[in-house]
Order: structure tokens, then C-alpha cells, then sequence
């Protein structure tokens, strides 16, 4: 086989019309003088013959039906509760920080005692930033400033623990911080309290793409979510919402309203938890984080700052585990869609 | 035939969340997902589950498509990632290990009777597939049956053409090896030298 060493690489290439054309001549033309390499060639041939063609395959009956009936269940699930339940609680925690901030610098015209008050005012404001927040991104402004209804916080918040079991983000009023304080003030602590739990059932729909097929609940939540909140409106100052939102929106982390334009990114969340609950990405990761270790797996998509990956349920596990995070993804999830980005 | 355009059209259709537009995807791609299931799974029950669930995964993961990939080799990919999958859960139950010689499929080798029978050459060429790797065998597989090039198996199966080269190589060496020992498989007439040939390979095969 001396001299065929150059050809041997180039045999399959040539089998599978994969050579620029001079190449072929060449291979040719040493096929004519080489019976082992020929050998290989026609041998090859023969199986391509003889492999079954996809036109001989059986598809069993009612194949396609099967498929279709996986489709229609999977399409009627509900929203993912659990996810957003997580996302809502973490998120809570980003808001929190956020708003810890704004009050040391930004506008807060408080008339009591700015320590006493402050304490208080990161739990309630922190409802009222995400309420805000919500209200900004999903722009739905003129729902909340129609009700006059005057609820009392009091009362709103033991509804919102009720709320919060339904959870879903819901539209909300929009809340002047200065305008929740004074109100606040005479609730109990309890009720600040609930008026954060509230808060977390509201915040999801900042952080996350609303997602029309699965929050079927959510017009029914919204209109029911503005009433209490509209209570805490009653006392807003007329110095506009629109004044604390802006600095509210800026303190909020970016990504989150970026996410909730365009539903493609979502702010990277403490490790230890990372369900994201947007509608298909089940784990967000950054270059930095998932080093090489996703290069064995499905790349679905690269659009140059972001790359997405589909895994099965084992890859995924077994990723979880190497990365040491958790994230709970649907039951009947067959792939496991994970983004990694440029970061 | 099917029409390229009409196929384009119930995708865009699908990624839209049309679940009418998707089934007539099911419907064209179903024998070629079959196809390919059918030679990386044991049985025919694992293969049509693998099917499924490759249908599945590509109505979940439509709006991530954005055809950077041609659609048929997206769909490859996701039904052998399913077939793999298959085996692994099966593994699991079995050995609670994944040890990747688990994956192999089990030897099918015709009975001596079977041998001696003369067997046409499309069923000993299906029978020498079930017995190869299966990482040669899904490269030869979407090479032969679905004629996607290189660069098309390497995106389907998430290799560099390098590899699906080399696997190509080899898959085809063992794969003639195969029928080669199994007694049926007859070089080509044309080359005299054939069993020769073959032999002086079996031997010093690297």
C-alpha cells in the first residue's frame, strides 16, 4: 500500500463528494492504478447500495396522531407556578437591595425619623418599587389610575396573602415611596409583612417575559392585585409616580426590564438557585460559569452574544451537578434548554 | 415530493405556536426521523418512543430554532440525542451506571443457520448496522440514509468534521468487516484482488 498513504485520507471524502473537483481527478486517476485502494472504493459503493433508503421505512400507524397528542397536552400545562414562586423570592431579594440604596440617596421626603422610618420603608417600598416596576415595564398605567377604590392596607394585605398563594404577576399600581410610608405607618409590622409577600407575587413579571401561553391566569389576577395596591395609591403625593419610578427603574437591575421586553435575558440569580421561569430557557449560565463544559452538548443556536443549548434531562443533571446549582425544570420537559452567555 | 416552500411555510407557522402547521411536519419528516431511530435504538418500541419524543423536543424547542441549521439536520440531531437518551434511562433502570459500553447495542449476529442462508444484501448491511458502535453507526446512518454532508453530521451530532471524518473511515472499514465475517458479503466483482485485500486489512487493521 506505498503511495497510497496521501490517498487514503481522501478515499471518503471522495465516496462522499466532499473533494473539490482537481481532487477528484487525482483520486481517480489513482483508483485506475491502485486495486486496494479501488478495493475500498467499490466496496463502499456496494453498501451505499445496499443501505436501506428512507422511503422503505415503516412508520407505525398513527404515528404522527401519537406525536400530536403529546403536543396538545404539553401546550395546556399551566403556567410553571413553582418556578416563578422561586423567581419571586430571589427577586424580592434583588428589589430589596435595590430600594435599600434609592432610600439612602434618592428622593424620600419623609417627615418622621429617617431611621425609624427607613426600616419600615424597605419592606413596604419594596412592594411598592416592584409594583412600580411591574407597572412600568408592562405599561399598563391607565388600569391602575381608573380605581378609586379606597382599601385599606390593612385589609389589602390580609387579601394579598391570599393572593400571594395564586401568586402570578398581576398588574399593580403604580406607589409614590413617600405616598406608602405615612399610610403604613399605622399598620403593623405584620402587615408590612404581608405587603411583601404581596410584593413578591408581584415581581415576576418585572424580572420575566410575560409569556401568553402560560399565564392564562394572570388578566384574572391583575384586576384583582390593583385593589389593595390602589388603597396605597389614595395617599400617593401628587408629586408624580412617574419621579420615583425613574430612579426606582434605574435601581432595579437592568437585565430584568430588559428581559421583560424582550424575554431573552434574565439577570443572573444567586447560584444556589437558578430557575428562571421565563417561557423556554430553563438555565441561564455565563461564559464564565459553564467554561467548557456544555461543548459536548447540542448547540440549537448562536447569535454571537448568546449561545443556546438543548440538553437532555441526564446532561442536565449531570451539569447541575458539576456546577453544583439546582433548577427544577417541568416534568415532561424532554429537552432542557440552557444559555450560555458571552460574558 | 415535498415542496420546499410549503415546508418553510408551516415552520414559520409552528415557531409561531400553529400546532396544525406542525403536524404536517410530523408528517414529512416522520419516516426520516423512523429511519434513523430505528438503527440507533434496540427495538422497534424504543425507536418509536425516541421518534416521539424527538418530535416533542422540536415542538418545544421551536422558538429557540432560528434556522442557523437546515431543519431536517436540527431534527437529526434532537432524535439521536433522544435515542441516546432512551438508552441511558434504560441503562439506568438496568445497571445504574453509565458506562458507555451499556450504550452499545447487543450483538445481533446471525446464527450459523442464518449465515448459511444466503440473505439479501440490503437486510445483512441492516443487520451489520445494528452491530457496529454506536458512534459509527450514526455517522454512516445520516451519511448513506439522509445523505447530509460532513459538515451537516457534525452539526447534527455536535462533532467537528474531523471526527465525522475519521468516524465515517471507520465505520465503513467495520462495517465491511462485519459482513465480511459474517460469510455473505461478497466484494465487488470488479476487483480480483478483493478478499485479498480484505484479509491483509482484517489483519493489519490499525
Amino acid at each position: 500500500m506505498n503511495g497510497c498513504e496521501d490517498f487514503l485520507e481522501l478515499l471518503d471524502s471522495f465516496l462522499d463528494g466532499e473533494l473539490p473537483p482537481d481532487q477528484m481527478l487525482r483520486v481517480q486517476s489513482h483508483l485506475d492504478a491502485c486495486p486496494a485502494c479501488r478495493d475500498y472504493v467499490d466496496g463502499a459503493l456496494t453498501l451505499r447500495a445496499a443501505f436501506p433508503s428512507v422511503e422503505d421505512t415503516d412508520v407505525p400507524e398513527g404515528f404522527a396522531e401519537n406525536v400530536m397528542e403529546r403536543v396538545r397536552a404539553s401546550a395546556l400545562k399551566p403556567a410553571a407556578l413553582h418556578r416563578r414562586r422561586w423567581m419571586s423570592a430571589v427577586a424580592a431579594l434583588a428589589a430589596c437591595c435595590a430600594i435599600v440604596i434609592l432610600l439612602r440617596f434618592g428622593p424620600v421626603g419623609m417627615s418622621g425619623g429617617l431611621a425609624e422610618n427607613t426600616a419600615r420603608m424597605e419592606d413596604t417600598a419594596e412592594s411598592a418599587v416592584c409594583e412600580d416596576t411591574e407597572n412600568v415595564t408592562e405599561q399598563d398605567d391607565g388600569e391602575v389610575d381608573d380605581l378609586d377604590a379606597p382599601a385599606s392596607v390593612e385589609s389589602g394585605a390580609s387579601y394579598n396573602t391570599d393572593e400571594n398563594e395564586e401568586k402570578n404577576a398581576g398588574q399593580t399600581s403604580s406607589q409614590n415611596t413617600s405616598g406608602v410610608e405615612p399610610q403604613l405607618r399605622s399598620a403593623p409590622a405584620e402587615d408590612s409583612q404581608k405587603i411583601q409577600d404581596h410584593s413578591d407575587a408581584g415581581i415576576p413579571s418585572a424580572m420575566s417575559e410575560p409569556a401568553p401561553d402560560e399565564n392564562s391566569s394572570e388578566p384574572e389576577a391583575s384586576p384583582r392585585e390593583t385593589a389593595p395596591a390602589a388603597g396605597l395609591q389614595e395617599t400617593a403625593p401628587a408629586a408624580g409616580p412617574e419621579e420615583s419610578v425613574g430612579p426606582l427603574m434605574a435601581a432595579v437591575p437592568a437585565p430584568a426590564s430588559a428581559s421583560a421586553k424582550t424575554g431573552e435575558q434574565v439577570e443572573s440569580f444567586p447560584p444556589e438557585s437558578r430557575d428562571v421561569g421565563l417561557n423556554d430557557v430553563d438555565l441561564i449560565l455565563s461564559q464564565e460559569e459553564a467554561g467548557d463544559l456544555l461543548d459536548s452538548f447540542t448547540l440549537a443556536e448562536d447569535n454571537g452574544s448568546e449561545r443556546t443549548y438543548l440538553l437532555t434531562r441526564d446532561e442536565f443533571a449531570d451539569l447541575l451537578e458539576l456546577l453544583s446549582i439546582e433548577c427544577d425544570v417541568q416534568n415532561d420537559k424532554e429537552l432542557i434548554t440552557v444559555v450560555v452567555t458571552a460574558a | 415530493m415535498i415542496d420546499a416552500q410549503l415546508e418553510s411555510v408551516w415552520l414559520d407557522a409552528a415557531r409561531r405556536g400553529d400546532q396544525e402547521a406542525f403536524g404536517e411536519l410530523v408528517r414529512i419528516y416522520e419516516k426520516r426521523v423512523f429511519a434513523l431511530t430505528s438503527r440507533m435504538c434496540r427495538n422497534p418500541d424504543d425507536a418509536a418512543e425516541a421518534a416521539q419524543d424527538a418530535f416533542l423536543a422540536a415542538w418545544q424547542g421551536l422558538p429557540k430554532f432560528r434556522g442557523d441549521s437546515s431543519f431536517a439536520t436540527w431534527l437529526y440531531r434532537l432524535a439521536s440525542n433522544a435515542c441516546v437518551d432512551l438508552l441511558r434511562r434504560e441503562n439506568r433502570r438496568q445497571a445504574d451506571s453509565l458506562d458507555e459500553a451499556a450504550l452499545d447495542l447487543p450483538s445481533t449476529e446471525p446464527s450459523p443457520q442464518e449465515s448459511a442462508e444466503r440473505k439479501e444484501l440490503r437486510e445483512q448491511v441492516e443487520d451489520g448496522l445494528r452491530q457496529l458502535p454506536p458512534d459509527y453507526r450514526a455517522v454512516l446512518v445520516l451519511r448513506e440514509i439522509h445523505q447530509l454532508r460532513y459538515d451537516e453530521i457534525a452539526q447534527a451530532l455536535s462533532l467537528d468534521v474531523g471526527t465525522v471524518k475519521s468516524r465515517i473511515n471507520r465505520g465503513r472499514k467495520r462495517l465491511r468487516e462485519i459482513l465480511l465475517q459474517s460469510g455473505n458479503f461478497s466484494a465487488p466483482p470488479a476487483s480480483n484482488l478483493s478478499e485479498t485485500a480484505g484479509n491483509q486489512r482484517k489483519e493489519g487493521r490499525s
